[in-house]
């Protein structure tokens, strides 16, 4: 049996040339599968079966690579779908099974966003295979349905597809953010975690955290039958959260060195390290103790230099909560939300700095649009000057009014369609400034 | 008892305790945030208490000794407190609707109850500009009345090509809304008169005379781009002809006539049928029972405001089709078997010219 790190299903049918979020699905699945394979020793070799890449094959159109990490990332990368080719899925199971039984690894990975177009029912074959022989623990096969859209009921198969020598693992996704998920899910599962280590003689005040994994005993489902490899719950694992694919990671120890991209986890021996991100520009680099069986995950902001951007906001006559995304707290680590508050009466003004990343940005005050308006996403580029204009972000649904002059403050009313009214205390010295009102509701002023 | 129960016993005792725990340590706090209050307000003092910064949120209010809602050490910024006193004109301003009215207790809250209808104002889409609205129109109708039946006379009514018949239409509206149920109502009157002095039918020796005389009561149930609503409307047309030549054939109709009428960006589309009819011919050529079924459909088009001279005025033109069925026993006396089947319908299009009101904004 030959010993190989990763097994790829890959789709390259025309489809896949199709947007997912502004940018071709291939795009992104060769940007993350690429990120994957960094994360094992470049001498360890992959196998890739894709189909699509030569439609002029109709059915046929299927080829198999076995190449170093390093050679299989780029010919991934050069591949290109077909266009009008057909999506011979069944076919490509069939090889995929066939290089389960003849490499020595437990999981493969398939990413299709489309159904067997070949008269052939990949659940069927799967069902049949199933029969012809036994293994003790099953295949693990990541089935990644990309995008289905009209494809999903001839899909839908996998989900109860109960098998003896294989299980299926298959999820139905629509974005990079869930195939980035199913990708890690592939390589290292939550489950593993057993709890979180507090230790701030090691964290201090970074938002880096360890984890605790479950040892050998613990984990009902061992990985791997490699005698020759470490065994993994006596490695240590490292994440860097939030990074794009992108982004270059470099660690260095006593030992051992590796360079890998992404937010994937790494495994490496025990050790101190010099971890980096390779930036020429923006790259910092800690040093941290990574212990045997544990997972450290340091948030990609903690090995920047900077990691933070100015803000300006004009308008600013509201009172803000910015409360961060889920890809910015990866980023970032634990954040908290932060207000900013309302100044009536100067063109813009300049709030701390904000981390960069997306946020959302919701009104809490004045009272009469709080809850009224849904969160707006706003984007804060790193180590830049950003601007916002609260007129412009809320155009379609605040107006800006001036109240009539008053010297003992007056009443603000304000009137929905059904007729519900709402009354509002505006202090003297108001009326100098536009007051924010809801734009779709009648509004009128009193005083006593 | 068993090891469960004793689990669970001390398990609603932890509870129990934890919970009053907590309500106490809350009650302890609202004291504490009551004598703050004395001491940045007054003692006894009475009003509604806001937190400006800059725009001010109400946090509660005090109308006898009490805090209502309990003050919340979250929400309380003494540095940035107003207080609106009971004696402040603003008070009686502010406390009738939300977000205080629901946090007043005692005499005020029932008084602002029992008038929280009448305090409503209408949204602007709901209401018109003048209390009472008049308009008036006069104009032409051209049609194609086209009469079937199985006795020569009634086809005979049929008109020689497109009749021309003048007409004058007088509107009154209601420009403030009333409330039904919950629902914003306008109400507007139509009172229009048609007469064709010289109709032309087929027999080229008839001479007849059609007139008809409408009054309609139209309510409105309006919505910021359209407005809709049902129409009642009482209906009287004639039809008659000189003594000297058919004179049994004329006959007056009444009819009340219901239907629904919708109105937006000056279209007004209305649809009515009769709802109760009734025939009265000036020799009885037909009698009781009558079935009279009446199907109207009116689309029509109006311009705003126009000027000419200073006067404002404004043009409608629209089309109408209808569909008049008349059946009936012979007479009695007519020694003719059988039953009288009359069927007319009319096409046409108007054109009217308006003074006063634009009522169909």
């Amino acid at each position: 049996m030959m010993s190989i790190a990763f097994l790829l299903l890959l789709d390259y049918s025309g489809s896949m040339d199709q947007p997912l979020e502004k940018s071709p699905k291939i795009q992104t699945v060769k940007s993350q599968v690429g990120a994957l394979l960094s994360t094992q020793a470049p001498q360890d070799n992959a196998e890739a079966i894709v189909f699509g890449t030569q439609p002029q094959f109709g059915c046929d159109d299927i080829r198999a690579f076995k190449l170093p990490l390093p050679q299989m990332s780029k010919k991934i990368s050069e591949l290109n779908p077909g266009a009008y080719g057909k999506t011979p899925l069944t076919q490509g199971f069939r090889l995929l099974v066939d290089r389960l039984k003849h490499n020595d690894i437990t999981k493969a990975i398939v990413i299709t966003d489309g159904a067997d177009t070949c008269g052939e029912n990949p659940c069927e074959y799967l069902q049949k295979v199933d029969k012809t022989f036994k293994k003790a623990q099953p295949y693990d096969i990541y089935l990644v349905g990309l995008d289905l859209k009209e494809d999903r009921p001839q899909m839908e198969c996998f989900k109860d597809l109960k098998l003896n020598n294989f299980k299926i693992h298959f999820a139905d996704i629509n974005s990079k953010e869930d195939l980035l998920n199913q990708l890690k899910q592939s390589q290292f599962s939550e489950s593993e975690i057993l709890h979180e280590i507090k230790d701030s003689q090691r964290t201090g005040d970074t938002k880096i955290k360890i984890f605790k994994l479950k040892n050998q005993a613990q984990r009902k489902n061992s990985q791997s039958t490699d005698k020759q490899k470490p065994d993994p719950t006596k490695m240590a694992r490292l994440e860097i959260t939030g990074a794009p694919n992108e982004a270059q990671f470099h660690i260095e120890g006593a030992k051992h060195v590796q360079d890998w991209k992404g937010p994937f986890v790494v495994s490496v021996p025990s050790d101190t390290y010099k971890i980096r991100f390779v930036d020429n520009e923006n790259g910092s680099e800690i040093t941290f103790k990574l212990a045997e069986g544990t997972l450290t995950k340091i948030p990609w902001a903690q090995l920047m230099k900077y990691s933070t951007g100015e803000m300006q906001i004009s308008s600013a006559s509201l009172t803000l909560r910015w409360k961060p995304t889920a890809s910015t707290q990866k980023i970032h680590g634990d954040l908290k939300p932060i207000e900013t508050t309302a100044t009536l009466g100067v063109a813009s003004v300049d709030i701390p700095k904000l981390q960069f990343g997306q946020w959302d940005v919701e009104v809490i005050s004045p009272p009469w649009l709080a809850k009224r308006l849904g969160p707006r996403s706003i984007k804060v580029e790193n180590h830049q000057k950003n601007s916002l204009d609260l007129k412009s972000l809320y155009a379609e649904d605040i107006a800006w009014v001036k109240a009539p002059p008053s010297k003992t403050g007056q009443v603000l009313v304000i009137q929905s369609k059904d007729a519900h009214e709402e009354r509002h205390f505006i202090p003297a010295g108001q009326d100098q400034f536009d007051i924010p009102v809801p734009a779709k509701f009648e509004i009128r002023w009193l005083s006593p | 008892m068993t090891l469960k129960n004793l689990l669970l016993v001390f398990a609603i005792c932890f509870l129990n305790g934890f919970l009053f725990e907590s309500v106490r340590a809350a009650e302890i706090d609202a004291n504490d945030l009551s004598k703050e209050a004395d001491t940045h307000l007054g003692k006894d003092w009475k009003g509604i208490l806001y937190v400006c910064n800059p725009f001010c949120e109400f946090i509660s209010l005090r109308e006898d000794k009490v805090w209502n809602p309990p003050l919340n050490r979250a929400k309380i910024d003494w540095n940035h407190s107003k207080g609106i006193a009971e004696s402040d004109p603003l008070y009686p301003l502010l406390i009738v609707k939300e977000p205080v009215f629901p946090f007043v207790t005692g005499k005020v809250a029932k008084e602002q109850q029992d008038k929280k209808t009448d305090l409503v104002k209408p949204p602007k889409y709901a209401q018109f500009d003048f209390n009472w609205g008049i308009a008036i129109s006069g104009g032409f109708i051209f049609s194609q009345s086209n009469w079937s039946g199985n006795t020569a006379l009634q086809q005979d009514l049929s008109s020689q090509g497109i009749q021309y018949t003048p007409t004058a239409l007088f509107q009154v509206m209601k420009g403030q809304p009333t409330h039904l149920f919950n629902i914003w109502t306008l109400h507007q009157f139509d009172l229009q008169a048609a007469l064709s002095p010289n109709y032309k039918s087929k027999d080229d020796y008839l001479h007849i005379q059609n007139q008809e005389f409408s009054l309609a009561y139209q309510m409105w149930f309006p919505f910021p781009s359209f407005r809709i609503g049902p129409r009642l409307t009482y209906d009287m047309e004639s039809w008659s002809v000189p003594t000297n030549s058919l004179q049994h054939f004329s006959f007056t109709r009444q009819s009340w006539l219901l239907g629904v009428t919708a109105i937006w960006n000056h279209w007004e589309v209305l649809f009515d049928t009769s709802l109760i009819s009734q025939i009265s011919e000036q020799q009885q050529f037909r009698q009781e029972p009558f079935t009279l079924n009446w199907y109207r459909l009116k689309l029509q088009k109006c311009s705003p405001d126009l000027t000419l001279f200073d006067v404002p005025y404004g043009i409608c033109g629209g089309v109408s089709a209808l569909l008049d069925q008349q059946k009936a026993a012979f007479a009695d006396n007519l020694l003719i078997q059988g039953q009288s089947n009359l069927n007319r319908t009319d096409l046409g299009a108007y054109f009217l010219i308006r003074i006063g009101e634009d009522l169909y904004q």
